[in-house]
């Protein structure tokens, strides 16, 4: 059978990269997605949520948050 | 103008220096002018991997002390003459040459090479510096190893601060076997978590241990050579053709070269 090893050293160091560029552990980026994911569920059902940081040259970053969704809707806006 | 590219990779055992020579050599063997320079002052090992260390009289440092002409410090490597290389100090100090001795240096050789590899020493202090500024455009040698990942995501980062035209990746030593198993990333998911698509990939493979003890990498033919042709020529022509580290597992004969590995 196909080990999933591979797999999990990915989503392993996708978590400790992100990690060492905005300067946090594995959990920090844990707090940030879910506090993105939060936001995000007023409009939509968040499947999966990834997100990027390179380093830009002369300094500052460069983010990219993608998000899956199954399905969006518009929020309800409270008058 | 030659093209200047550092052979770089942060963590040190990753191959960049085996890297740097068979590049060169198959660039070399296609009709160019190739110049492999040691980069890794106080710690070079190019010339002891390609055999030639009884022929360094001259050195980097000698021609940066005027104590000779910069041809003198060239040792041709190939009968055609398309492959020279330049020893660094081995009694020096890394910090004893000046990241812009070494760009003047590099800049001198410009006109005689149609490409100059300079390769780099591991970490990201002085010599990592003098080494990228000197340079036109970077290849980042990784494994697909965690610890080798990290510090390649951390030197990309440093690179994308230098004047490059191009940075590419290698990921080296790549087990075949074990991508199939799925144990571990594939040449694929590395370049994804590094965000640099790769230039190329090399197999793991015991004739370049063998052959660079002997000082006799010119003449290992085994399958890293491929890939090592195909990354010289992706070089050359710009084209991303990487070499399938796990071809040599697919099909029955190959089910049972992995079970063989396994048990070995």
């Amino acid at each position: 059978m196909r080990s999933s090893g591979g797999r999990q050293v990915f989503r392993r160091l996708e978590r400790v990269l992100l990690g060492d560029k905005i300067g946090g552990t594995g959990e920090t980026v844990d707090v940030m997605k879910n506090d993105i994911i939060k936001v995000l569920s007023g409009y939509m059902d968040v499947k999966d949520l990834s997100i990027a940081v390179s380093t830009e040259t002369g300094g500052g970053y460069s983010i990219v948050i993608r998000a899956k969704a199954s399905r969006i809707s518009m929020p309800n806006v409270i008058k | 103008m030659a093209r200047r590219i550092v052979v770089t990779s942060g963590k040190g055992g990753v191959g960049k220096t085996t890297v740097t020579a068979n590049i060169g050599m198959e660039i070399a063997r296609q009709g160019y002018k190739v110049l492999l320079i040691d980069g890794d002052v106080g710690l070079n090992n190019l010339d002891v991997v390609l055999g030639i260390e009884n022929k360094a009289v001259y050195d980097m440092a000698d021609v940066l002390e005027g104590k000779c002409r910069i041809s003198q410090a060239l040792i041709p490597y190939d009968d055609k003459g398309n492959l020279s290389v330049m020893p660094s100090a081995h009694a020096y100090n890394s910090e004893d040459i000046g990241a812009k001795n070494f760009r003047n240096l590099v800049a001198r050789l410009n006109n005689y090479f149609d490409y100059i590899f300079i390769d780099c020493p591991a970490g990201i202090e002085g010599g990592f510096h003098r080494a990228v500024s000197a340079a036109s455009e970077a290849i980042l040698v990784t494994t697909s190893s965690v610890s080798s990942i990290r510090d390649a995501d951390k030197v990309l980062s440093l690179l994308t601060s230098y004047e490059l035209n191009e940075i590419n990746v290698i990921v080296n030593r790549v087990r075949g076997d074990l991508i199939m198993q799925g144990e571990i990333m594939s040449v694929g998911e590395v370049a994804k978590l590094l965000r640099f698509p790769p230039l190329g990939a090399v197999p793991e493979d015991d004739h370049i241990t063998i052959y660079s003890q002997l000082g006799r990498l010119g003449e290992q033919l085994s399958v890293s050579r491929d890939a090592f042709r195909m990354i010289a020529s992706n070089i050359i022509t710009g084209k991303r053709r990487i070499y399938d580290c796990t071809l040599p597992y697919r099909g029955i004969l190959g089910k049972i070269k992995m079970k063989l590995r396994k048990n070995a």
